[in-house]
């Protein structure tokens, strides 16, 4: 082999297993931006305040020691953004969703908190509060992601959640999906119901609900005259004029101690300010 | 007049064009490898064969479309030329409605039929006035909402629904 092949190879080795080495030894979301991306966020921070924990730039709040947990949140959430691709402008305009969301300004919302619909702990001192649609693409991934955070993931036991079925009438099939969610969560069996519901997205049909039914361990004669019962699809009418009343007007929409969340809807930004309602949380309750 | 024969590669020139060739392919097979060891060795190392359906993640909207309020006792109401159409059930609709009102009972659920939608895009009316029962939401918001995003035009909901309409039509004595 010749040395230029050599070279070569080398250049390659080094342009492949030089940013793994370098993302494994800095972990922080802001020390694993590239220089230019690393600027924009510089600049990012020597403009923008924190909406809690600190009255100045997040510069100067950075600098403080320690810094507040929330300006810390704060700033690796925008490194995050920064890292996405995201420029200044849109950064600033979801920090602004973000404190919109977070900040206990105008009316909270009147939301049934019932019980059947419950996931995670009882005496969570956060409530989450989704409004989904059976057949939502996006309901699928959202609704499973935020269940299996707050029963066995990282809000567990910090956050309670519960879903509202809000039927979307551009959805074929989400009477019937409604009506199943309702009766499912009228005997009991809510959370499994709904669950496999989702997880069988691809193969729903209103004929298979009561085999659904049976599979997530409800009784098939019982599910059918739930289904059935007049008493169920006015409950699941009540359960979308609420949502109305609340100005929902797409899924999933989310109310985190009855303010509506207005920031990304990913399941990573959802975790993100959760965490910090419960933080702020647990700080108002010292 | 002479062709011109096409131009003969000296055999020197050809064996470094073949070394170059081969080399390329060599280099590029030691990238693939390279990759595709770093790509397997990796967490979360990226997939050769898509194995979940490929989703694009937006909130999916209800489908309506922008509409405004107008007042029971708005002259633009009364005109001839609007379409008042009833949002309530048909026993309310029974009840009292105002003549030449249409009754398209609002639900929840389940969107309106197209042929009604049909029938009020074929009215020729130069607007359309929704009223529903005046609650919280009001049946006849909610049915402009629904038409409006179905492509019907200008349409417009009684603030308050029928009591305010049934009030305004007993002042006004016509229609």
């Amino acid at each position: 082999m010749k040395k230029h092949h050599i070279v070569s190879l080398l250049i390659i080795g080094a342009a492949f297993f030089g940013p793994i080495r370098t993302s494994l030894a800095q972990t922080c979301a802001c020390d694993a931006l590239p220089a230019d991306k690393k600027a924009l966020a510089q600049t990012i921070f020597s403009a923008l305040h924190p909406y809690d924990g600190c009255d100045e730039t997040f510069a100067r709040c950075l600098e403080a020691k320690p810094p507040k947990p929330v300006v810390l949140r704060l700033a690796a959430d925008i490194c995050r953004q920064v890292k996405a691709g995201q420029d200044r402008k849109q950064i600033e305009h979801a920090l602004s969703k973000r404190a919109q969301t977070m900040l206990p300004t105008g009316p909270r919302a009147t939301l049934t908190l019932d019980e059947a619909f419950r996931a995670g702990a009882a005496n969570a001192p956060v409530t989450v509060v989704v409004y989904a649609c059976s057949r939502c693409p996006f309901c699928k991934v959202m609704v499973p992601a935020l269940y299996a955070a707050v029963t066995d993931g990282p809000l567990a036991g910090k956050v309670r959640l519960y879903m509202r079925p809000f039927p979307l009438k551009s959805h074929p099939g989400s009477t019937e999906g409604g009506l199943a969610l309702m009766s499912a969560a009228k005997l009991g069996r809510f959370w499994p119901f709904a669950l496999l519901v989702y997880k069988r997205f691809n193969s729903f049909s209103p004929a298979v609900l009561p085999e659904w039914a049976v599979a997530a361990g409800l009784d098939r004669a019982a599910f059918e005259r739930t289904f059935a019962d007049p008493k169920t699809r006015d409950e699941l009418v009540a359960c979308k004029q609420e949502g109305l009343r609340n100005r929902v007007d797409a899924t999933p929409s989310l109310f985190i101690d009855g303010r509506p969340y207005l920031y990304d809807l990913t399941e990573e930004a959802v975790v993100d300010v959760l965490q910090e309602a419960y933080d702020a949380a647990v700080a108002a309750r010292k | 007049m002479p062709g011109i024969a096409p131009a003969a590669i000296h055999p020197v020139h050809l064996q470094s064009l073949r070394a170059t060739v081969r080399d390329a392919l060599l280099v590029l097979a030691a990238c693939a490898a390279v990759g595709a060891a770093t790509n397997a060795l990796r967490p979360g190392g990226i997939a050769f064969v898509q194995r979940t359906e490929y989703e694009i993640l937006v909130p999916c909207p209800e489908g309506s479309g922008d509409t405004q309020a107008i007042q029971a006792d708005d002259p633009a109401v009364w005109d001839t030329r609007t379409l008042l159409v009833d949002a309530r059930s048909a026993a309310e609709h029974q009840r009292w409605h105002p003549t030449g009102a249409i009754a398209i009972p609002f639900d929840y659920l389940e969107p309106t039929a197209p042929e009604q939608v049909r029938r009020i895009a074929s009215s020729g009316a130069g607007r359309v006035v929704v009223f529903g029962d005046g609650g919280n939401p009001d049946s006849g918001e909610q049915l402009a909402r629904e038409i409006a995003g179905k492509g019907i035009r200008n349409v417009r909901f009684v603030e308050g629904g029928a009591p305010p309409l049934e009030k305004a039509a007993g002042l006004r004595g016509a229609r």
